[in-house]
């Protein structure tokens, strides 16, 4: 079984500025474990390094500036397929996630070392202009934040959970050992995007509230609201506070002393 | 080169019900893999190229080795993200001498007391001076006179000391050397004082100064 599907392109290639042809080819690549897309205009990524734009914990985006307007030319997408389940998201129309998404699936290995080397690749093309800044990104980033209570927040969140745990007894050890890891990871996210929501993250971890983990109805409750409400930059102050007021009633002796140093 | 010994204090597992010999499911070690393979890839965000190195490069190169053993490291490394940067910077030397050696240039030396000896730096648990904004600056990526590879020896150096520390003190190095919380903020996060913690982590340090010393040619 091949692990890797490669599309060859029957395009021609497309020449910079010639105003003739003005279509491009984007390369595409993703890979199911991991849920990552990246994606290169070869033409243009080639070029000079150009300006790379954090679109926020899950996106950055590569421009390069040509004829005084900025076209993408690299892009990495983390939680693809989470991200592309939202109709506004700036990506959605230029990258036929699905259909890289349905090749994947057609290549689901029997073992996990298959799995993990499944990679697709395909060659898409885009107009030029579908590939200008103003065309994907009409307006400019929403503001950012300061995530430092957030992250604190989050954290403590996962400490109750797996203090919790401990315990419980009528929880299940991998669900709850996912939501932990996927809420640490919202927060070393959120920590690391220089202010800026990480939807793909937050909304994994959002998945993952569920039954099974050692949290009662309403705290399973809250805890997704609060979660999705990581989105809205605006909204992070509010949320940390509730966030903490959660991990004091899921696990109050981990609030009051998460850490203890000998 | 010698390794410092694995200390023989048993390691946290990765289980959330606390039952640390019980070995991850595969649905477990998949979602891990998974996740390192995103924390590698956010490593490269916002920035351009590395040396021709793509972040899909080394991502993939970061999940192969996971997999070759995979109940060992998440035992040792909890938090899949530490050990995709961890492993991400360490397969970025092994390309990086690679690259070296493709282009005719041998291992970079520096004259010390104790005779010639690869250039190496113990900056592992440098806490930052200011705050970046960026957790991934200590990686210096993009910082052209710095060298990954001096960084990253020290860094494998302490990798089994890091993985024997207390969960207390290993989120203590979490909190401050990896998101690079300040120390008055960890404290504050923890309800400790400021000495306390500062004296904690001047512990830890000198005792991964001392693993690194160990190492020496």
């Amino acid at each position: 079984m091949s692990d890797h599907v490669h599309e060859p392109s029957a395009l021609g290639g497309p020449m910079l500025g010639d105003g003739v042809s003005t279509d491009m080819v984007i390369e595409l690549r993703y890979r199911p474990l991991g849920d990552v897309l990246l994606a290169e205009v070869p033409l243009l990524a080639d070029a000079t390094p150009g300006s790379v734009e954090v679109l926020d914990g899950d996106v950055d985006l590569r421009w390069i500036e040509v004829d005084g307007v900025e076209l993408l030319a690299a892009l990495r997408v983390v939680h693809a397929r989470e991200r592309w389940r939202d109709p506004a998201f700036p990506l959605r129309s230029l990258v036929p996630l699905d259909d890289l998404v349905a090749r994947a699936d057609r290549l689901a290995g029997d073992s996990l070392a298959a799995r993990a080397r499944a990679l697709v690749t395909v060659q898409h093309r885009a107009s030029r202009a579908a590939l200008a800044r103003d065309v994907i990104l009409p307006r400019r980033c929403p503001p950012v934040g300061s995530s430092m209570d957030l992250v604190r927040a989050l954290l403590l969140v996962a400490e109750a959970v797996e203090a919790a745990a401990r315990l419980s007894l009528g929880h299940d050890p991998v669900r709850t050992i996912r939501l932990v890891a996927a809420v640490r990871e919202a927060a070393a996210v959120l920590r690391q995007s220089q202010g800026r929501p990480a939807p793909g993250a937050s909304v994994g971890a959002l998945r993952l509230v569920a039954g099974g983990v050692p949290l009662s109805v309403s705290e399973r409750i809250a805890l997704r609201r609060l979660l999705d409400q990581t989105l809205d930059v605006a909204l992070w102050p509010r949320v940390a506070g509730d966030l903490v007021d959660l991990a004091g009633r899921i696990a109050p002796w981990v609030a009051m002393s998460p850490l203890s140093v000998e | 080169m010698t390794r410092p010994t694995r200390p023989t204090r048993p390691v946290t597992g990765p289980t959330a019900d606390g039952d640390v010999d019980r070995p991850p499911t595969l649905e477990e070690i998949e979602g891990y893999a998974a996740a390192v393979r995103r924390a590698v890839v956010r490593s490269f965000s916002g920035r351009p190229p590395l040396g021709g190195f793509s972040a899909d490069d080394v991502a993939q190169e970061v999940v192969l080795r996971f997999l070759e053993a995979p109940v060992r490291v998440m035992r040792a490394y909890r938090e899949p993200w530490v050990f995709a940067r961890v492993s991400a910077t360490s397969r970025l030397v092994d390309l990086g001498r690679r690259d070296r050696v493709q282009r005719g240039e041998g291992v970079r030396l520096v004259d010390t007391s104790s005779g010639t000896r690869p250039r190496r730096v113990a900056v592992w648990l440098d806490a930052p001076t200011a705050r970046s904004g960026d957790a991934h600056d200590d990686l210096r990526l993009t910082e052209p006179q710095s060298s990954v590879e001096d960084v990253v020896l020290d860094r494998l150096a302490v990798d089994d000391l890091l993985a024997s520390l207390s969960d207390a003190d290993r989120r203590l190095v979490e909190y401050v050397d990896l998101l690079q919380f300040s120390v008055t903020e960890v404290a504050q996060m923890e309800g400790l004082r400021r000495e306390t913690v500062s004296r904690r982590l001047a512990a830890l340090r000198r005792s991964l100064v001392d693993a690194v010393g160990q190492v020496a040619p």
